[in-house]
């Protein structure tokens, strides 16, 4: 409709039209009068093209009425077709007749919602910079550290945690500064001054950031993601810092675990199958045999089993579910009971075995089971890791308000270095002698975590190839 | 008996293990010497021959393939047979260790004494066995 904006204008043709028109009738009536013989049209010649004139003057003022508003909005129609830009303003038309109306009907919607537009406009604009303020309030009480830097690793805006993270004073204003600058710069398997940089183009990417040598110095993990400005990407970059040392932590012992675990699982397996297996396939085993086979098979299951309860044991300190169920406890019986337990394997490697119990033993509240278990460990361990014909000792006695419990062996000993990993959970050292014997590295745990929830403690002294001594101490009530 | 070879050496430190699969290879008519250890392995080869030996992975002071390569350093054992048993196969290349010390094949634990016999039946009888197949469909 608009296709041709130099055509003249509605109005322009419509006076066109009409003094076309209006020349025309003129001419005609000029030229019927010329014509006519009858000697009246002299005196009525005229008359007629004065008349006519009037007639086309009130026909020119009633058009300009009724086309009038028309030729407005085909005005501003065309202005606005020139401009090719929404924002020209429609102005209203004199309402006198339907389309006027309808027009001015139609201005005004186009008036209220380009001023509502505005206003979103104008909300939008405060709404986001009070946005600022408050994002970086929100982002400051997020664990995580945050950063959105430019393209090159430069800091635009920072979060306090970041600063804890990085180990930066946290009034410090760490705009304008190279994130990679700040990162810890021992790195083993991410280069850093890769990681705060561009990404190599990519939206995300993530690294991984050690602080040491060990899982235990900590580690860092960097994400970085393209922000987006709206719905155009823009050249700066966030990033998330968060510390996974834990979670790392976490994942080692469980390798670790599912190592011993492995381990301890085969073995015992392997033995109850090729014992079962040879009892079915031969046919003249003499009774004795028999009998030895099925008490391999026997004592196979029996390490299998003690293996799932201690499982499920360290499940239950992992749950902090692990819960006392407290009597009053004959030390002296508990003790002699422990004893029994552990001789036959003292004997079985010729271990020269000494119990030195005082003979006034208070009474305690204990839970039995569990403080047994827990010294059929430590008793169990200086059997397991004292060579044949070595010597343990197991001292029992009140010291003060404690009641003190020592096992002290002449084993192959803990190195210095493994000496404060010997609570932890699936630990086992990495001596061959120690490897050999078989262990879910779960028992001190446990015993540990016995102690220390009858308000007790535990304390370890050893030295590598001369022995090692475990001190129990419980509270007398 | 013809006179096939049939002398097994078998090296684990767990008594119950070895004593089962010593207990069946000698039904299966192998002659067998047991040691616990692979120091005791060493001493036992210096008097006797070994047609095939079974070894343990994990044992103390000497580990299965650390016995291995000390073997294989000696021209006597050079070539003799050497089976691997593991409970720790996620541990080791085998495909490595089989080329680097001429291991014949690595079994992993838990496995049926049964299995080994054939194991290693197949590799010291190597023509029964094709006679075997070769009479089975």
């Amino acid at each position: 409709m608009f296709s041709h904006p130099t055509s003249p204008s509605l109005k322009r043709r419509l006076s066109a039209n009409f003094l076309l028109c209006g020349t025309f009738i003129l001419v005609a009536l000029l030229l019927a009068s010329m014509l006519s013989p009858a000697a009246e049209t002299f005196v009525f010649g005229p008359m007629a093209v004065a008349i006519s004139l009037v007639g086309l003057i009130a026909m020119s003022i009633v058009l300009r009425r009724t086309a009038g508003p028309v030729c407005e909005i085909d005005t501003q129609l065309r202005k606005l077709a020139e401009t090719n830009r929404g924002d020209v303003a429609l102005d209203p038309i004199p309402e006198s007749d339907p389309i006027s109306a309808a027009w001015n009907r139609m201005q005004g919607l186009v008036a209220s919602r380009r001023s509502l537009e505005k206003l979103e406009t104008r909300i939008n604009e405060s709404l986001s910079a009070s946005d600022a303020g408050g994002s970086l309030h929100l982002l400051d009480s997020l664990p995580d550290g945050i950063a959105v830097t430019d393209r090159d690793g430069t800091i635009k805006r920072a979060n306090s945690a970041l600063r804890v993270l990085l180990g930066i004073d946290t009034e410090a204003d760490l705009t304008g500064r190279k994130l990679a600058e700040l990162l810890p710069q021992h790195s083993t398997n991410t280069d850093t001054e890769d990681a705060a940089s561009s990404g190599n183009g990519q939206r995300a990417s993530a690294y991984e950031i050690h602080r040491g040598e060990e899982l235990a110095d900590g580690v860092l993990k960097a994400f970085r993601y393209t922000l987006f400005d709206g719905e155009r990407e823009s050249s700066d970059q966030i990033w998330l810092i968060r510390d996974i040392t834990q979670q790392k932590l976490a994942d080692e012992m469980r390798t670790q675990f599912l190592q011993t675990a492995t381990h301890e699982l085969r073995t015992p397996l392997m033995n109850i199958c090729a014992y079962a297996e040879t009892l079915e396939l031969t046919d003249d085993l003499d009774v004795e045999q028999q009998k030895q086979f099925c008490n391999i098979i026997n004592s196979e299951a029996m390490r299998l089993s003690r293996f799932v309860d201690e499982l499920l044991d360290v499940n239950r300190m992992e749950a902090g579910a692990m819960s006392l169920t407290l009597h009053e406890t004959n030390v002296e019986r508990l003790l002699q009971e422990v004893i029994e337990k552990v001789r036959p394997q003292m004997q079985q490697k010729k271990i020269t075995f000494e119990a030195n119990i005082s003979p006034k033993l208070p009474k305690l509240n204990l839970d039995k089971d569990k403080i047994a278990a827990a010294l059929v460990n430590l008793l169990g361990n200086a059997a397991k890791y004292t060579p044949n014909e070595g010597s343990v000792k197991f001292t029992v006695d009140t010291v003060g308000a404690e009641l003190e419990m020592q096992v002290e062996d002449t084993g192959y000993g803990i190195s210095e270095e493994e000496l404060p990993k010997v609570f932890e959970r699936f630990f086992r050292s990495d001596d061959d002698r120690v490897r050999e014997v078989s262990g879910s590295g779960l028992g001190l745990a446990f015993t540990n975590e016995v102690v220390r929830l009858h308000g007790g403690r535990i304390d370890v002294h050893s030295e590598l190839n001369r022995g090692t001594k475990f001190t129990l101490v419980l509270p007398v009530r | 008996m013809q006179a096939s070879p049939n002398r097994v050496l078998v090296v684990e430190d767990s008594r119950a293990i070895n004593e089962v699969l010593s207990f069946n290879l000698k039904r299966a008519g192998f002659e067998v010497e047991q040691a616990l250890n692979p120091r005791i392995a060493l001493e036992l080869m210096e008097h006797e021959d070994f047609d095939l030996i079974s070894t343990d992975f994990q044992m103390p002071e000497m580990n299965g393939v650390e016995f291995i390569r000390e073997l294989r350093q000696d021209a006597r054992f050079v070539d003799v047979p050497v089976l691997l048993c593991t409970a720790k196969k996620y541990e080791i290349d085998e495909d490595q260790l089989m080329d680097e010390l001429n291991i014949f094949q690595c079994v992993c634990k838990p496995f049926s004494p049964q299995e080994m016999v054939q194991i290693v039946q197949s590799k010291l009888t190597p023509a029964a066995t094709a006679l075997e197949a070769e009479l089975s469909p």
